[in-house]
């Protein structure tokens, strides 16, 4: 069941989606503007572009500047052993694994905003004080959608979560599990720093948020936050897509290619949203969340009622 | 209709009272309500057979309450000058709260009460508790005159989701009835609010309280 092979394919398969979502978003983007837009691969020229650069340090950092970098490569991996993806079972599944999967984020989080802290630079700090500020807000309505899910599938781990058990499921609380997937993509965007809540491609430090923080890495570094980033917004993806998609062929081929077609349909959902939604102002983010936090809590109502 | 789909459409309504309590423009707040009759009337004509009295009720709750009512509101806040701003007694995060509160309160009280078991499964009275006290709370919390008609209308919204869907069409009368309370109410009540406006300047009822003869 969990020869290598399959591993390494599945892994792969992971990395080519990542690479490939980010492009398709800046191709949907580009579209909604009447423009050409970059190739769908450009993502990984860039990656090439930056492993080929040299790495500028600042005297303040010490070792804490590498592991940001670092865990933001190894931490999706990791998390995503956890997600079954189409119906190939997750790599390591145990009771209660959805809490480590939450806080592996939580980890990835710690070394990136320790990271950025390290190089002493005041920007940083502004966006790392951001950064915390939406995490914290995210943190609740991420577990509470997670808590939904538990009583609704009555299992702990995630490959309960989306087993066998979420077809059922969905006939018996689809309401609920509506809200979860409208939670889901609000996190997945939060966390991602997506137009609505936070735009990837400003140039001002002051308006940055997820951007701030990672502006004194250079080269490899950068490449590695970056497909860190990318990674890290396909674990989502999977998320809901294994959400969403609960029904199975059961052909494993057919199966894998409903799940890539879902997975790249979240990157063209997320186009759509930052073509058409401007970014919202720092203070109404704070009121959008706490909204969504308090829908969240309905779904709690609803499914213990 | 399945419970299902019933629940859906009245978490929306739930949804919508939330989105009021955080909305600072009161044209906003006007149609949020508007469209929040439209949903529940279009919720208790689906969800029983076609009748005529139940198409005529139809027609008239729609017209009345997703038309005349905020026309004759929107008309009202233009023709007295008053600021779109809510100005909130309350700030709009913690009205956005206390309405979470009186929802999850809602959702207690209702468990305790002695419901047919066909109502158990729907959320209909938690839903019906929760419009009465965001009503309640949008008239507590916020200053100027034309708000309280807001929470007012909120407030018989939910009394129409308790009246239409537990007891069936045979409401016809009562509701024609509330009906034309609410439509004199707001009439009424937009007379006032001019009369406020040229005599205070703003439709603050803060100010109410020196009125003298």
């Amino acid at each position: 069941m969990f020869d290598i092979v399959h591993i390494v394919l599945t892994l792969l398969l992971f990395l080519v989606l990542s690479i490939l979502n980010m492009g398709i978003i800046i191709k949907v983007k580009a579209f909604f503007g009447g423009r050409c837009g970059a190739p769908v691969l450009q993502k990984m020229y860039d990656l090439i572009k930056l492993i080929q650069k040299s790495i500028k340090l600042s005297t303040t950092t010490s070792w804490i500047f590498f592991a940001g970098p670092l865990l933001a490569l190894i931490v999706p991996f990791f998390a995503f052993f956890f997600l079954p993806f189409a119906s190939i079972p997750p790599i390591i599944s145990f009771e209660g694994d959805f809490l480590l999967f939450v806080y592996l984020f939580g980890l990835l989080r710690f070394f990136t905003t320790s990271s950025a802290l390290d190089t002493s630079s005041s920007f940083e700090g502004m966006g790392t004080a951001r950064e915390l500020t939406f995490s914290f807000l995210i943190e609740p309505i991420l577990f509470v959608c997670l808590i939904i899910l538990a009583k609704g599938t009555s299992s702990l781990t995630l490959f309960g979560f989306f087993g066998y058990h979420i077809l059922d499921a969905w006939q018996d609380y689809s309401t609920i599990f509506g809200i979860v997937v409208v939670c889901f993509l609000v996190i997945l965007l939060v966390e991602n720093s997506r137009i609505p809540f936070d735009d990837p491609a400003t140039h001002l430090e002051l308006t940055m948020i997820h951007e701030a923080m990672v502006l004194d890495h250079s080269g490899p570094l950068l490449a590695a936050i970056l497909l860190g980033g990318a990674m890290k917004f396909t674990v989502y993806a999977v998320l809901i897509v294994d959400l969403v998609i609960p029904f199975k062929t059961g052909i494993l081929f057919y199966d894998t290619l409903i799940a890539i077609a879902g997975v790249l349909g979240v990157g063209v959902i997320v186009g759509i949203i930052e073509s058409v939604m401007a970014r919202l102002q720092l203070i109404s983010i704070k009121k959008v969340l706490l909204g969504t936090l308090i829908v969240s809590l309905f779904g709690i109502i609803l499914i213990t009622r | 209709m399945n419970a299902s789909t019933i629940n859906t459409i009245l978490l929306l309504v739930v949804l919508i009272n939330m989105f009021i309590m955080g909305s600072n423009r009161i044209i906003t707040a006007i149609k949020a309500v508007a469209l929040q009759g439209i949903i529940l009337a279009l919720l208790a004509f689906f969800s029983e057979e076609f009748t005529t009295k139940g198409t005529i009720l139809f027609i008239i709750i729609v017209s009345i309450k997703g038309f005349i009512i905020p026309l004759l509101l929107i008309h009202a806040t233009k023709f007295a000058n008053i600021n779109q701003e809510m100005k909130p007694l309350i700030g709009y995060m913690p009205t956005m709260f206390i309405d979470a509160l009186s929802v999850f309160l809602s959702f207690f009280i209702s468990q305790k009460l002695p419901l047919l078991p066909s109502h158990q499964e729907t959320i209909i009275v938690p839903v019906f508790f929760a419009t009465l006290m965001s009503g309640m709370i949008l008239i507590i919390a916020r200053q100027k005159a034309i708000t309280q008609v807001i929470g007012y209308l909120m407030m018989e919204n939910g009394v129409y989701i308790l009246s239409s869907m537990l007891t069936g069409s045979v409401t016809f009368l009562a509701e024609i009835g509330v009906l034309l309370d609410v439509l004199a109410g707001v009439f009424i009540m937009g007379i006032m609010l001019n009369h406020i406006s040229t005599t205070f300047e703003k439709g603050d009822v803060g100010k109410l309280t020196s009125l003298r003869e």
